[in-house]
């Protein structure tokens, strides 16, 4: 039988979403259901003064009206439990919300929601992230010290506005510095940026008996198990979470929103209560990738080698920590400033700031496009100083086997070197280029994804498998991926595996989608079950045969990548087009061959939407680019061909050898195609590369 | 989403009668219902213009020019060969507008009147001048995408594609209410707000349009249409330029000039026409026209681009239509 691995997957899920019969979290309902729909606040710091609700209750076919009042000390989030199901003395940002309505229908509801009368006394609001860190600065959560965190203790902040705080040192930058040849130092910044899934947020809550249940878009149904049983005060195994098809997460979908709410009212009336956010909403509360102001300091010796790094990297967390599910409260990758680099010393610091802007969150990567776009021009720029070419300065630099890097931790493996002379072989680096042209370099690195499930797999009479697992799908090949490892070690077609996604009362605990996670540990756990399962099927046991997959994947261990991109530039109106680009990427062995290329194909458009054109405008706190008319992402038309190199024979701690993808390979593209503007002429310093920032650094102004 | 009723009548004027009674027109919706949808339009009774015969497609009439109803699609403009081969113009203007999909659905006269897309406008929260406010919020707020010049009060920008495109071509439109029909240019259907006038265009109460006019003269002209977009597909004009004119023996006439995404109406300025009479359309002519026709801009705070790529474009689509 020829290897599965090497025939293109069919995806398990694939027909119901082509055919249109794929049901999503917004498709449920249930007898006597009712809608939900949201008061929130106008200003982006105000006290609440009173809520009146009596015209919102005299609208025909509202069941319930509920205010702070009603919820209080009710206070979600994944981590820290800092965000008010409805807010009662203090709202924090534009759109925090104040009152949920359960109605009839939706109109009725969105009627009613528009009744509540809120008395606000406006309080002094900050949006910049080192005002807020100021001495001084307005307090945005004075009640800080009587919140919940979820498993751990909190780590401590340097100032009550701090949502985290991170410090790391290795080697002795000092020394490191006082060698140097030269020493380089750039601030760069980004605006906070929208993940744009497709499918808005929707929830649908019902308690029948004793039992809570959600059907909802969070990618992470445990975890929103185990929050909402804190939220609520019931027990974990009274609440059963099922989450179907998911349309999109890219990071987005681990916060749930909706769902608390939901709960109370569900709790009031008795019914079910289903809500689907707007669009607009999305964009205007959601949380959203960090905004980031970020100074690099470098120095190099005269070869262009880096003997000593510092970094102070600045994030704008919004109004709450809610979003961020690591104990440090910041973006996962918030000190990854020089990722992929020999770095024999360093000091890091890292503050996340609270501010009255809408919560961010986690983003495919989160923290790494941020640091990739600093680092990744701050060294071009010093290429060109030293006049080196900025490939062959990625070259010198880049990390190999025995080398520490920016966290200071040793590179057993690297297939940096690797990957980059792949790359100036792929990309015909050097070659001249056209008059207008411009050509940019970037690389990066991320770790595989680490943690633990379990899940249960059934060998019938016929041979053929069923596996149930509680991991969801959010459209990254999950459920195909464990079918075809299962099939492969079994040595049976991939048709005769059955993968059932479950919901939480029917699976083992689940870790949920995330962290690069997915294909390392449910794999992993996929690959155990079957080896178990041949080996009850050898030994001579009787089918039905049920085991437990299990894995616990704690290997630290990167992937590498590396593009190129060419662009052409009209000198004369600052736009340019992206014409050209190479990815050289080492993935490990490849499980789904049609995803692996999605993944990076879909990471390029990603990033590449983060460098042209992504931008939440955010005026006096309000999000102003609250539709997809306003807030712009590529067009396929935007997007050139991707020349794509994967390497594969340098194994991970993944099934057969499987590293991560899904978040491999977004967050080099903003310095590639920086650096690419800034070859043809124009250097711009924040994002997103418009054409109007690239006329005002051709013309030597301020971009 | 306020509640409305919905009529679709076959004849002009059961709709024109509706229309009077105060109700509004409804043609491919594309912008209509995301008006209503977001709140910022709350119309009582809606008139669905797209069930009358007459009122769609183009036709053209040896010496009378071109005569286009104002339902037809946007997308039988653009696709018309014929079409293309007498105003290419149209089809420049139109296959960057919008989608593929909401051309297919948008009309003529949706896309003439459709309201402008002022961010502040669209968000049904914001309380702005044009929405009976007391303050236009771009004036101190993101103001990327607002007027550069010809404001008043309010600094939204005329956001349509056809409109600089069929004014370059001298075009009139056919008006009807209940009251009869009547002609005018349709430049003048535009109007930037000021004063009492909190609105974009200048139709009367009752009135729709009927159809679009272009001359046979303007079909002697050379026309070109350029739009600076931030993504190459569904994206309103950051600038736009519509310019034609009649070239003989290398000189040009009858200029006509025509900027879209930077004044509260289709942007056009007579001297600079008239400047570039009888020229050869050569780079100095193309740019003291473009400074003529953006004298006097006063950009705010974040749209300065705008006349810096305004005059660029404006040299780009005259040297085209010399060469
Ligand atoms: C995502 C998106 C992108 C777009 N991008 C562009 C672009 O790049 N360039 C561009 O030019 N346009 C663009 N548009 C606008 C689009 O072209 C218009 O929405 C469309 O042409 C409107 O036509 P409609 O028939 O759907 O109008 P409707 O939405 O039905 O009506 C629009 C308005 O016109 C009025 N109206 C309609 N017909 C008549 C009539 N005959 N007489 C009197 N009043 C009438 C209606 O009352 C309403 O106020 C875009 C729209 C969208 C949604
Ligand atoms: S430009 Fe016009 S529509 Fe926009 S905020 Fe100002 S007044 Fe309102």
């Amino acid at each position: 039988m020829t290897d599965v691995l090497r025939t293109p997957e069919r995806r398990v899920e694939g027909r119901e979403k082509v055919t249109g019969t794929a049901r999503y979290a917004a498709d449920a309902a249930r007898e006597g259901m009712l809608h939900a729909a949201f008061a929130g606040s106008p200003y982006p710091h105000a006290r609440v003064l009173a809520v009146d609700t009596a015209a919102a209750r005299a609208v025909p076919g509202v069941r319930a009206v509920l205010t702070g009042a009603d919820v209080r000390p009710a206070r979600f989030g994944r981590r820290l439990l800092d965000w008010p199901v409805l807010a009662w003395d203090r709202v924090r940002f534009i759109g925090d919300r104040v009152a949920a309505v359960a109605a009839d229908t939706p109109e009725a509801a969105e009627r009613a929601a528009a009744l509540v009368d809120v008395t606000y006394e406006e309080l002094p609001a900050v949006f910049d992230m080192d005002a807020a860190l100021a001495p001084g600065a307005p307090l945005i959560h004075p009640d800080a010290a009587d919140y919940r965190m979820l498993g751990v203790t909190r780590p401590p902040v340097p100032h009550p506005n701090a949502q985290g705080h991170q410090v790391h040192e290795h080697g002795d930058p000092a020394a490191g510095f006082a060698a140097a040849a030269r020493v380089f130092e750039h601030e760069l910044a980004l605006p906070p940026v929208h993940h744009a899934y497709l499918e808005p947020r929707a929830a649908l809550v019902w308690i029948d008996g004793a039992t809570v249940h959600v059907v909802t878009t969070n990618k992470a149904p445990f975890s929103l198990r185990a929050q909402l049983a804190a939220v609520a005060g019931v027990a974990e195994d009274a609440i059963v979470v099922h989450t179907p098809h998911v349309g999109g997460d890219f990071g987005g979908k681990g916060l749930s929103l909706d769902e608390w709410p939901l709960y109370f009212l569900a709790r009031v009336t008795g019914r079910p209560v289903r809500s689907v956010l707007r669009y607009a909403d999305e964009l205007q509360i959601s949380n959203t990738r960090h905004g980031a102001r970020i100074r690099l300091r470098t120095g190099v010796d005269r070869d262009g080698r880096i003997t000593a790094h510092e970094a102070r990297v600045r994030f704008d967390g919004g109004a709450y920590a809610a979003g961020k599910p690591i104990p440090f409260l910041m973006p996962g990758e918030a000190m990854a400033t020089l990722a992929g680099y020999r770095v024999p010393a360093a000091r890091v610091e890292a503050t996340c700031a609270y501010t009255n802007h809408l919560p961010a969150g986690h983003d495919r990567a989160p923290g790494q496009p941020q640091n990739s776009f600093a680092a990744e021009s701050h060294l071009d720029l010093i290429a060109r100083e030293l006049g080196v070419d900025p490939l062959e300065l990625r070259e010198r630099n880049a990390i190999r086997a025995g080398d520490v890097d920016v966290h200071g931790d040793e590179w057993h493996a690297s297939e940096m070197p690797r990957v980059l002379a792949e790359l100036r072989r792929a990309s015909g680096w050097g070659r001249p280029l056209p008059p207008g042209h411009g050509r940019g370099v970037a690389l990066g690195a991320r770790h595989v994804g680490r943690g633990k499930t379990s899940l249960e797999l059934t060998l019938d009479e016929r041979g053929d498998v069923v596996v149930r697992s509680g991991v969801t799908d959010q459209g990254g090949g999950a459920l195909t991926m464990i079918g075809r490892v299962v099939a492969r070690e079994l040595a049976i077609a991939p048709e005769r595996v059955r993968v059932e996604q479950v919901d939480t009362a029917r699976s083992p605990v689940d870790p949920g989608v995330g962290g690069s996670r997915v294909t390392m540990v449910h794999g992993n756990a996929a690959l155990d079950g079957a080896r178990k399962l041949a080996a009850a099927r050898d030994a001579g046991a009787a089918p039905p045969i049920r085991v437990v997959g299990s894995a616990d994947q704690t290997a630290h261990m990167f992937g590498s990548y590396a593009y190129a991109v060419e662009v052409e530039l009209d000198r004369e109106t600052g736009a340019f087009r992206v014409v050209d680009a190479t990815l050289v990427a080492d993935v490990g062995t490849v499980i789904n061959p049609v995803a692996v290329r999605g993944q990076l194909e879909g990471g390029f458009a990603f990033g590449l939407g983060q460098a042209l054109m992504e931008e939440l405008a955010i005026v006096g706190g309000r999000v102003v680019t609250a539709s997809f008319g306003e807030y712009k992402i590529p067009s396929i038309a935007d997007v050139p061909p991707l020349r794509l190199v994967l390497l594969t024979d340098a194994p991970g701690p993944g099934p057969f050898g499987a590293k991560s993808v899904g978040e491999l390979a977004n967050p080099a593209v903003v310095g590639a195609v920086a650096n690419a503007v800034a070859d043809a002429g124009a250097r711009v310093l924040t994002l997103p590369i418009s054409a109007e920032k690239v006329l005002a650094a051709l013309r030597g102004g301020a971009a | 989403m306020s509640l409305f009723s919905y009529t679709k009548p076959r004849a002009l004027s059961e709709a024109l009668r509706l229309l009077r009674g105060g109700a509004t027109a409804l043609a491919g919706g594309t912008d209509l219902v995301t008006l209503v949808r977001h709140g910022v339009a709350r119309p009582e009774r809606l008139v669905d213009l797209t069930g009358i015969e007459g009122l769609r497609g183009w036709s053209r009439e040896k010496g009378k020019g071109i005569r286009i109803g104002a339902l037809t699609p946007l997308a039988d403009l653009e696709t018309s060969a014929q079409l293309a081969k007498l105003l290419p113009i149209v089809r420049e203007s139109l296959r960057d507008a919008a989608t593929p999909q909401i051309r297919n659905v948008g009309t003529v006269g949706g896309n003439l009147l459709q309201r402008n897309r002022c961010w502040y406008f669209r968000d049904e929260g914001v309380p702005c001048w044009l929405k009976g406010g007391t303050r236009c919020f771009a004036v101190d707020g993101e103001s990327r995408y607002h007027a550069v010049v010809g404001a008043h009060e309010c600094w939204m920008v005329s956001p349509s594609d056809l409109a600089p495109a069929l004014i370059a071509c001298d075009a009139e439109i056919e008006v009807a209410s209940s009251l009869g029909r009547r002609r005018m240019k349709l430049a003048d259907l535009f109007v930037a707000p000021q004063g009492k006038r909190r609105r974009e265009h200048a139709l009367r109460e009752g009135e729709l349009v009927a159809a679009v006019r272009v001359p046979e003269g303007a079909l002697e002209r050379r026309g070109t249409y350029l739009k600076a977009m931030e993504r190459k597909a569904w994206s309103f004009a950051i600038v736009s330029v519509a310019a034609s004119a009649r070239i003989r023996e290398g000189r040009a006439r009858d200029v006509r000039v025509v900027l879209g995404g930077v004044a509260p109406v289709p942007w056009r300025v007579a001297a600079a026409e008239k400047q570039l009479e009888g020229t050869a359309l050569d780079d100095n002519a193309c740019l003291a026209a473009a400074d003529t026709l953006l004298d006097g801009a006063t950009p705010l705070r974040d749209n300065g681009y705008k006349v810096t790529l305004a005059r660029e474009l404006v040299r780009r689509a005259l040297r085209s239509l010399a060469g």
